[in-house]
């Protein structure tokens, strides 16, 4: 009876750990996505005017407008093929 | 089962659903972010089937002119129907995609931001209603008719998309170089630091002189972009106006990317300087 009453504890505490997990990785995907990219530190010692995080979310934030620029240029939806249909 | 298995049991399933509740959490609708997501991926559907649309439409007109003989003169009416309606949902996802990037869009001020939402919404509405029209036709001058009116709208959508994107990317790069004249700033005290210190940053200097060429040369390009997507106000001209205005962006995004890699020689300077005695 003992033991299973351990085991019972147990099971609580692995539920309440995996939720703060799934909790923590929620915030973790929220914190990649909807945080504000190329934020820099604003203190002055050499390792907070630029961390390697610094630049990596620069490099995705310049890409990221390129991309967006070209899939803007790249929009090729055509209907007048329906009046050369139509001519036949 | 005895009760102190069925606890196990409840346990149990706690234990599976507790998780899952916590990765949900409060918010039970997407974000704007994933909105975004969504409509890339259902404009990437769209456009496909538009283009399998548009193969079956000029399969049917290239066997319309092998039979040209036979009583069909031209391709019926209900695979134009579909061809219109299909290059309509695309255009439709396409404006969609547009309107998700700015809700998400945080270079822009909320007024400016509801205001091309507003506009490229109301294109949107526009060939939402087309779609009715297309379905109701009746005859292949009718549907030619609105073919006529759905190509006119989607130019001028079109000028719009191009002008806001310019408007809304060159915002966001703004942001980016005032950060990058922030950084400057910092640098500039720190090697006022070093120098009370007795360090010799004559090499520092020349590097954050660099750093600043280079970000000054990011904001001309960009100020350049602004002026080219400015101009932007006919069908006409849209397209060479966005192109040159996108090779401004892209210039831009270079210089930024060598200030990044002047900066990153910085703070290895400053690293040095500070591991002296």
């Amino acid at each position: 009876m003992r033991s299973k009453t351990f085991l019972a504890l147990l099971l609580v505490g692995g539920a309440v750990f995996a939720g703060c997990t799934g909790n923590d990785s929620k915030v973790a995907l929220k914190k990649s996505v909807d945080t504000p990219s190329s934020t820099v530190a604003p203190e002055t010692a050499p390792a907070t005017v630029l961390s390697d995080s610094d630049v990596m979310a620069l490099e995705a934030e310049l890409s990221e407008i390129e991309d967006f620029l070209l899939e803007i240029e790249s929009v090729d939806i055509d209907i007048s093929e329906l009046d050369e249909a139509f001519a036949v | 089962m005895n009760r102190k298995t069925a606890l196990l049991a409840v346990f149990l399933v706690l234990a599976t659903t507790i998780p899952l509740g916590f990765a949900q959490g409060d918010e039970g609708t997407p974000t704007a972010v994933e909105r975004y997501q969504l409509a890339r991926e259902k404009y990437k559907n769209n456009v496909q089937a538009y283009r399998d649309a548009r193969s079956d439409l000029v399969l049917a007109r290239q066997k319309v002119a092998v039979r040209r003989n036979a009583n069909d003169t031209a391709v019926g009416l209900e695979r134009a129907k579909i061809f219109l309606l299909r290059s309509t949902d695309a255009m439709i996802s396409h404006l969609e995609v547009v309107k998700t990037k700015i809700e998400v869009s945080r270079a822009l001020p909320e007024d400016e931001k509801e205001s091309a939402i507003a506009e490229i919404q109301s294109y949107i509405t526009w060939l939402e209603n087309a779609k009715g029209n297309i379905e109701a036709a009746t005859t292949r001058q009718e549907l030619l008719d609105i073919a006529r009116a759905v190509r006119g709208k989607w130019a001028e959508s079109r000028v719009s998309v191009k002008q806001i994107t310019g408007w809304m990317l060159t915002a966001r790069l703004d942001g980016i170089i005032e950060k990058g004249e922030g950084v400057s700033t910092r640098i500039e005290s720190r090697i006022a630091e070093l120098n009370e210190a007795g360090k010799d940053t004559s090499k520092l200097e020349e590097m954050l002189d660099d750093y600043n060429s280079k970000i000054e040369l990011a904001k001309e390009k960009n100020t350049a972009a602004k002026e080219k997507f400015g101009e932007i106000d006919s069908i006409e001209d849209a397209d060479k106006l966005f192109r040159e205005g996108h090779q401004f962006l892209k210039d831009a995004n270079r210089y930024l990317r060598e200030a990044y890699g002047t900066l990153k020689d910085i703070v290895r300077e400053m690293r040095r300087l500070n591991s002296e005695g």
